[in-house]
C-alpha cells in the first residue's frame, strides 16, 4: 500500500520550500513565531505607510472573525504577507482585550485551517507536503500518528487518538460504532480527519493569544486607530460593551447548569445537549426568549438568527409547536453533563434545585408553575 | 438432627442461627486452607503499591481504600484474615488509601465482565432453583413472594456446561474484537473465569488511558449500539427497494460481502497493488460519504463487514430485521457498566468467590479457552469428606464428579462440593 505517516517525516532537500508555502496557509504553526523573528519585524515598523497593506489584511482577517466568516478561504497572499497578517491580527485581537473577539478571531482561522486542510489532502498534495502537514500540525502540534492511504485517500489514526477528540462531539456520526475499525485505528476520510482536529486548533491559537504580551499603549498608531476602529465594530455587530462577557447570576443554579454558564463566560463551545438542557431549564425556570438567547452571545460560533431559531423551537413557538421539557438528572447523567453535588440533594430533575434551596431561580419556577401550570413536566 | 420437610416450619430460628455459625466456621476452614495451599495460585497485580484493595469477611463487613506494599504483604493479609471475597482496583492510583476523590486516578487496565446469568441461558429453568430465605421451600422462578409471605429470595444459579459454553463463545467474540478491530495483541488478553457464572476479559497496555467516556464508547461498539440506526440511515433506501423486489439483494450486498470476504482474505496474504483492480471499484456504494468509500476501500473492515459476512455465510436474505439479529449474534455481550466505571474493584486473581467458593483462574492461553473447564479446573478446595444438610439441590458436577440431586437430606460430602452447595446457601454444615 502507498502510504505515509506522520513519522516518515518530508526529509527532502526542498522541505523548507514547503514549510514556507505551507507556512502561509497554516501560519499557527509553532514556526510562526519563528519566521516572524526571523523576518526582524519591529512593532514601530508598522507606521510605515509601506507596510498598510498587511495591516488591512490583518484588520479584514479580524473583521471576517467578528462577522462569523472564514477570511478569503480561497486566495492565499505571500508567506510574509500571510504570515505577518496573521500575527498583527493577533496583536490587534489581544490589544483590543475583548474576550468575544479572542474566541470569534481563533474560530474563524481554524475554519480557515480547515478549509486548506481538506484542500490540500483533496488535491492529491505531493507526500512531501503530505509529510509536512501529518509531521507539523497532526503529529508536531496535537501528537496524532497519522498514516495516510495515498490510494484510498484514506487516513487511519489510532484509536485511543480518535476517542480523545471524538467524544467531545456529541453526535451519533462521531460514535465509534459507525466508524470503520481494523487492528487498532480507525479509518477516516479527509473530512472527518480534518474536522476531528479542528476544535485543537482553535484551542491553540487561543493558547497562542494568551501568550500575546502586548499593551494597547505600546502599539504603534497605526495599529492602534485599527484596533479602536475594531472594537467599535466589535460593539456595532454584537451591541456588547468592550468587556463583554455576559455574566450570568451563578447563584441557585443547579452545578450542571452553572457548568454550562462557566463553559459560556470562558468562550467554549459547550455541545448541542449542553446546550439545548441550559434552554430548557432556563426556559423552564421563566426566562423569557430573548434572555435565553442573550446566554449564548458568547460562543464562539454565536449566530443570533439560528440561535433564536432554536430556542423558540424549544420554547414550543415553532415547528411542531411542542414545548420541550428540561430533561430529567438521569438523562442529563447519561449525557455527561451531571455535575452532581450534595446541594442536589436527590432531586431528579434540574429545575427542582431551585424549589429546595428556595434561590431566585426557585422562586421565578415556582411562580411559573401556578401561572403556566407545567409543573408535571419535573415530577 | 434436621427432620426433613418440616424442617423449615419446625426449626426454631436458634437452630437455624447454629446451622449458619457452623457453616461458616467451615467455610473459614476450606478457604484457609486454600490460601495455606495455594498461595501461589493468588496473582499479585503489576505496580502493586498503585492499587487499592479491599475485602469482604463472612459477616459480610467490607474493607476497602488498602494498599499493599508487595504480594508479600498481599499473601499475608489472606492467610491471617481469611476473607470472604477480594478485591484489587482495575485503576492505578497516585494515593490508593485515600477517599475516592483524592486517590488521584493515573490509569486503569481495560476490564470487560461476561455475566452468563445476563445471557439468560436456557438451560436456567432447569438446573437453578429458587428458595424462601425464611421458610426454606423451593418457590416458583416468576414468583417473588412465598407461599409464607417471605419475599426474601434466593435465586441460586447452578452453572452446567452448556451456561459456561455460552460465556465462552462471548469471551470469543469479544477476543476476536478486540484483535481484529482494536489491535490488541494477545499476549495482551487475559482471560479469568470469574469464580461463579461468569468471566473478565482484561485488556493490558495501550488502552490504559482511555478515559471513561471512551471506555463507554468502546463497549457501545462492542455492544453494536447504533450500528443498525447508522445502516438504516445510509442505506435505508437501498433496502426498503430489495425488501420491495425492485432490487436484487444477490447483486448488492451479498455479492459484495463475498466479493470483499475474499479481497480481504487475499489482502492478507498479499500486500501489493493489484488490490486496486476494476472489480475493487466496481461495487463501491457511490455516496459521498467517507465511510462507504472506506468499507469499500478496506475490503469491509469494522460492523459492517462482518455483518456482511455474516448475512452471506448463513445465507440470509438482506432485511433491517436481518441485520438487527446479525448484530444481536455478532455482539460480545459485556456488562457496560463494569468497563466504564474506572473505579471499581475487581475480584483478585487466584482468590476464592464466597458465592461459589470456586477460585478465579487465567485461562493459560486465549486458544485453551474450549478445552477449559472451570467445574474442574476452578474446583480447589480439598476433598476430606464433611457432613451437610442439604435443602434443595439439583444434580451437578465438580471435579468430574456427579452430585444429588438432593432434598431436605443430610449426606457426606467432599468439602469442595459441600462449600459450593452452602456457598450457594442450600446447604448447611451438620458440626463445628
Amino acid at each position: 500500500m502507498n502510504s505515509s505517516s506522520s513519522n516518515s517525516g518530508s526529509s527532502s532537500s526542498n522541505s523548507t520550500n514547503i514549510g514556507s508555502k505551507l507556512l502561509a496557509r497554516y501560519p499557527f504553526v509553532e514556526d510562526a513565531g519563528n519566521y516572524l523573528k526571523l523576518l526582524d519585524y519591529r512593532l514601530e515598523e508598522f507606521d510605515d505607510p509601506t507596510m498598510s497593506n498587511v495591516i488591512d489584511r490583518a484588520t479584514a482577517r479580524v473583521v471576517a472573525a467578528m462577522r462569523g466568516v472564514v477570511y478569503d478561504p480561497y486566495n492565499v497572499a505571500s508567506v510574509d504577507e500571510e504570515v505577518v497578517s496573521f500575527i498583527l491580527a493577533c496583536i490587534m485581537v489581544k490589544a483590543s482585550k475583548v474576550k468575544a473577539l479572542y474566541r470569534r478571531f481563533a474560530l474563524s482561522e481554524a475554519r480557515r485551517a480547515e478549509v486548506f486542510l481538506v484542500d490540500d489532502f483533496r488535491m492529491n498534495t505531493s507526500g512531501d507536503e503530505m509529510g509536512y502537514i501529518l509531521n507539523n500540525i497532526f503529529k508536531g502540534l496535537f501528537a496524532i500518528d497519522v498514516i495516510y492511504s495515498h490510494d484510498h485517500s484514506t487516513f487511519m489514526i489510532k484509536v485511543e487518538d480518535y476517542l480523545k477528540y471524538s467524544t467531545n462531539f456529541h453526535d451519533e456520526y462521531w460514535r465509534l460504532s459507525n466508524r470503520i475499525l481494523h487492528k487498532g485505528y480507525v479509518h477516516l476520510n479527509t473530512k472527518d480527519m480534518v474536522r476531528l482536529i479542528r476544535d485543537e486548533i482553535y484551542a491553540l491559537i487561543i493558547r497562542r493569544l494568551e501568550r500575546i504580551n502586548v499593551e494597547y499603549d505600546n502599539l504603534p498608531e497605526a495599529l492602534k486607530k485599527r484596533v479602536n476602529a475594531l472594537k467599535s465594530m466589535m460593539l456595532e455587530i454584537d451591541g456588547l460593551s468592550s468587556n463583554n462577557n455576559v455574566y450570568v447570576e451563578r447563584r441557585g443554579y443547579p452545578p450542571c447548569i452553572v457548568n454550562i454558564l462557566k463553559a459560556l463566560e470562558q468562550g467554549n463551545n459547550p455541545s448541542h445537549t449542553a446546550r439545548v438542557l441550559l434552554a430548557t431549564y432556563m426556559l423552564g425556570i421563566g426566562k423569557s426568549v430573548e434572555e435565553v438567547c442573550e446566554l449564548f452571545k458568547n460562543a464562539p460560533d454565536y449566530n443570533e438568527r439560528v440561535t433564536r431559531y432554536q430556542v423558540e423551537h424549544l420554547a414550543g413557538l415553532r415547528g411542531n409547536r411542542v414545548r420541550y421539557s428540561c430533561p430529567s438528572c438521569s438523562k442529563v447523567e447519561s449525557q455527561g453533563l451531571c455535575f452532581k453535588s450534595d446541594e442536589c440533594n436527590g432531586i431528579i430533575n434540574p429545575l427542582q434545585f431551585g424549589r429546595r434551596h428556595g434561590s431566585s431561580a426557585g422562586r421565578n419556577r415556582m411562580d411559573m408553575d401556578v401561572d403556566e401550570g407545567v409543573g408535571s413536566e419535573v415530577r | 438432627m434436621i427432620d426433613g420437610k418440616r424442617e423449615g416450619n419446625d426449626k426454631s430460628n436458634s437452630t437455624l442461627a447454629t446451622m449458619r455459625a457452623y457453616s461458616i466456621n467451615l467455610l473459614n476452614q476450606a478457604f484457609k486452607e486454600y490460601y495455606f495451599k495455594h498461595t501461589e495460585m493468588v496473582e499479585a497485580p503489576d505496580a502493586i503499591q498503585e492499587r487499592e484493595f479491599g475485602y469482604s469477611r463472612f459477616d459480610g463487613t467490607m474493607i476497602r481504600h488498602l494498599s499493599m506494599r508487595d504480594r508479600n504483604e498481599l499473601i499475608a493479609l489472606l492467610i491471617m484474615n481469611v476473607p470472604a471475597d477480594v478485591y484489587c482496583s482495575a485503576a492505578y492510583y497516585t494515593s490508593p488509601t485515600r477517599p475516592m476523590e483524592e486517590k488521584g486516578l493515573k490509569a486503569a487496565d481495560l476490564i470487560f465482565d461476561i455475566d452468563v446469568k445476563e445471557l439468560k441461558p436456557r438451560c436456567s429453568s432447569i438446573h437453578d432453583i429458587h428458595l424462601c430465605e425464611e421458610c426454606l421451600k423451593p418457590i416458583d422462578d416468576t414468583s417473588s413472594i412465598c407461599e409464607c409471605g417471605s419475599r426474601r429470595i434466593n435465586h441460586v444459579t447452578m452453572p452446567c456446561d452448556e451456561c459456561i459454553s455460552l460465556g465462552k463463545r462471548e469471551v470469543k467474540k469479544l477476543a476476536e474484537m478486540l484483535e481484529d478491530d482494536f489491535g490488541v495483541d494477545k499476549d495482551n488478553i487475559k482471560v479469568y473465569f470469574s469464580g461463579n457464572y461468569g468471566f473478565h476479559v482484561y485488556v493490558k497496555g495501550r488502552y490504559t488511558m482511555l478515559d471513561s467516556a471512551a471506555r463507554s464508547e468502546v463497549v457501545n461498539y462492542l455492544l453494536g449500539r447504533g450500528v443498525a440506526d447508522a445502516i438504516r440511515k445510509r442505506y435505508g433506501k437501498m433496502l426498503r427497494e430489495v425488501m420491495k423486489g425492485n432490487r436484487s439483494g444477490n447483486g448488492d450486498w451479498k455479492g459484495r460481502g463475498r466479493r470483499r470476504e475474499s479481497r480481504s482474505r487475499r489482502s492478507v496474504n498479499r500486500d501489493d497493488k493489484d488490490e486496486k483492480d476494476d472489480d475493487y471499484h466496481s461495487d463501491v456504494i457511490t455516496t459521498s460519504h467517507g465511510y462507504d468509500e472506506s468499507l469499500a476501500a478496506d475490503g469491509g473492515y469494522g460492523w459492517i463487514g462482518r455483518i456482511v459476512r455474516y448475512l452471506c455465510s448463513n445465507d440470509v436474505s438482506m432485511s433491517m430485521k436481518s441485520i438487527e439479529d446479525a448484530i444481536l449474534a455478532l455482539s460480545a455481550r459485556v456488562d457496560p457498566n463494569v468497563t466504564i466505571d474506572m473505579h471499581r474493584i475487581f475480584r483478585l486473581p487466584g482468590t476464592l468467590n464466597s458465592k461459589s467458593s470456586l477460585a478465579k483462574v487465567p485461562l493459560p492461553r486465549l486458544s485453551d479457552i474450549d478445552s477449559f473447564n472451570p467445574l474442574i479446573d476452578a474446583c480447589l478446595i480439598s476433598d476430606r469428606e464433611v457432613d451437610v444438610y442439604v435443602i434443595d439441590a439439583p444434580r451437578f458436577t465438580l471435579k468430574g464428579n456427579s452430585f444429588g440431586p438432593y432434598t431436605h437430606e443430610e449426606v457426606k460430602l467432599p468439602l469442595y462440593a459441600a462449600s459450593y452447595l452452602i456457598c450457594k446457601g442450600i446447604a448447611y454444615a451438620k458440626r463445628k
